[in-house]
């Protein structure tokens, strides 16, 4: 019954669904018959990719052969009819920090034709805080953990929460981020619309099994001011949307595997499905501007 | 002809004299090669063990004497660590059934956690050794 309902609530695949800013900022959701049916109404110059949660390293019964899947991600993203301005991996590219991993990962994302983001998971960090994860990416205008840029209009935060953690094991951003960020967004217009990425979700999703971030509160309230705001994190290995005012959030699939749903078994273990089943959970998203602040998100399931 | 048939009689004997000494040595040899891989598979004397099983250290409380040392154990399925708060230790990834060992150095309480799962929580208490 638990696996069904799993099912049910990370059911979003087959039918494509795309959720576009309106005038006011916000997402509002609507139904895509067909993935080319969308295509006719794009005539977008700007769209981008995220994918999460590769665990490159991995191999247990919920998924024997992450590279595949990963390697059906890239040839995937490579295919689009729109090819993206770029796409950002939020976290835990490694299953276990170890270098091998890291060597691995990034000869399979070389094949992608796109330059390539990433802000490390809590996979990536085991043992040295995140330095050999560093090197391998080569992040070089980090500070803090942060890392912004301008492209098309919006302006892009990139945020690392899983170096220290809250009281109940959820992720934390610190104060040296948080004021980096708090003089950044100083400088931005409210209008401008913003784009945060981060692994850990950067709202209460779920607490106790530290789906959350524990100084968010600080950060949304550096959020709200701007007229949209999407927040798009990995770490759950499903996909699950929340708004606060002016802010969405979007949690993403993984490549790997799924987690259960919050609350559903005892622990965020991996969950074993048929490998049709599992196809269908896994995946990448785009997300387009279409017209100034307008910007839509869409899931890409693998199969 | 017959010192020929000497002569080969002789390569012969001297062929399977070769062959016998090697098929006996080998044995001899992997005999030695043995011992000390099955000296290296034996674990680091621990005091006592902390197993990680179903995201949970057991037992979540444990007490040594400086000098003791004490063996994290994963049986998980999922990989963690056992991260010390104030950085005094920190195992590396341990995946299934892989062991760490930490031998305590000063007195203190050290709150833990799994760097990978930080909602799971353990506490190390180091006692003076006259304790």
């Amino acid at each position: 019954m638990q696996r069904r309902k799993f099912i049910e609530h990370v059911g979003w695949t087959g039918l494509g669904i795309v959720w576009a800013v309106g005038a006011n900022g916000l997402l509002t959701a609507c139904q895509v018959g067909e993935p080319n049916a969308q295509k006719s109404s794009t005539t977008s110059p700007f769209s981008f990719v995220q994918i999460s949660d590769t665990h490159i390293g991995f191999k247990k019964p919920a998924n024997e052969h992450v590279t595949d899947t990963l390697q059906k991600t890239i040839d995937a993203i490579n295919a689009l009819p729109t090819p993206p301005a770029f796409v950002i991996h939020t976290g835990d590219i490694s299953h276990l920090s170890k270098p091998e991993e890291f060597d691995q990962a990034k000869q399979l994302l070389s094949q992608l034709k796109v330059p390539l983001f990433t802000l490390p998971g809590e996979h990536d960090t085991i043992g040295d805080r995140g330095k050999a994860y560093e090197e391998a990416f080569n992040r070089k205008d980090v500070k803090e953990g942060l890392q912004v840029w301008d492209q098309a209009g919006i302006h892009f935060v990139s945020l690392t929460n899983v170096l220290d953690f809250g009281a109940t094991g959820t992720g934390k951003l610190g104060e040296a981020q948080l004021d980096l960020l708090s003089k950044d967004l100083a400088n931005q217009k409210q209008d401008t619309p913003l784009v945060v990425f981060s692994h850990i979700p950067l709202y209460n999703l779920y607490p106790k099994w530290g789906w959350a971030t524990a100084d968010s509160a600080k950060l949304l309230s550096l959020l709200s001011p701007f007229a949209s705001v999407t927040v798009l994190t990995g770490h759950i290995h499903q996909v699950i949307e929340h708004s606060e005012g002016n802010i969405r959030f979007h949690t993403a699939a993984a490549t790997a595997y799924p987690l259960p749903a919050p609350g559903h078994g005892d622990q965020p273990a991996p969950v074993k499905l048929p490998e049709n089943n599992l196809l269908a959970v896994l995946g990448f998203r785009t997300v387009e501007v279409i017209s100034g602040k307008d910007t839509r998100v869409d899931q890409h399931a693998l199969g | 002809m017959k010192y020929i048939s000497y002569f080969f009689i002789a390569i012969a004997s001297a062929f399977l004299v070769i062959l016998l000494s090697l098929s006996s040595c080998s044995p001899n040899h992997k005999a030695t090669t043995n011992q000390p891989m099955a000296m290296k598979d034996q674990p680091q004397t621990a005091d006592t063990t902390v197993k990680i099983r179903n995201f949970k250290f057991e037992p979540a409380n444990l007490a040594i004497a400086v000098g003791k040392t004490v063996q994290f154990i994963n049986v998980d399925e999922e990989p963690h660590t056992a991260t010390a708060t104030d950085g005094t230790f920190n195992s590396k990834a341990l995946d299934t059934n892989q062991t760490w060992n930490y031998t305590a150095t000063k007195p203190g309480t050290y709150p833990y956690i799994c760097s990978v799962h930080p909602f799971m929580k353990g506490m190390l208490t180091v006692t003076n050794k006259k304790n």
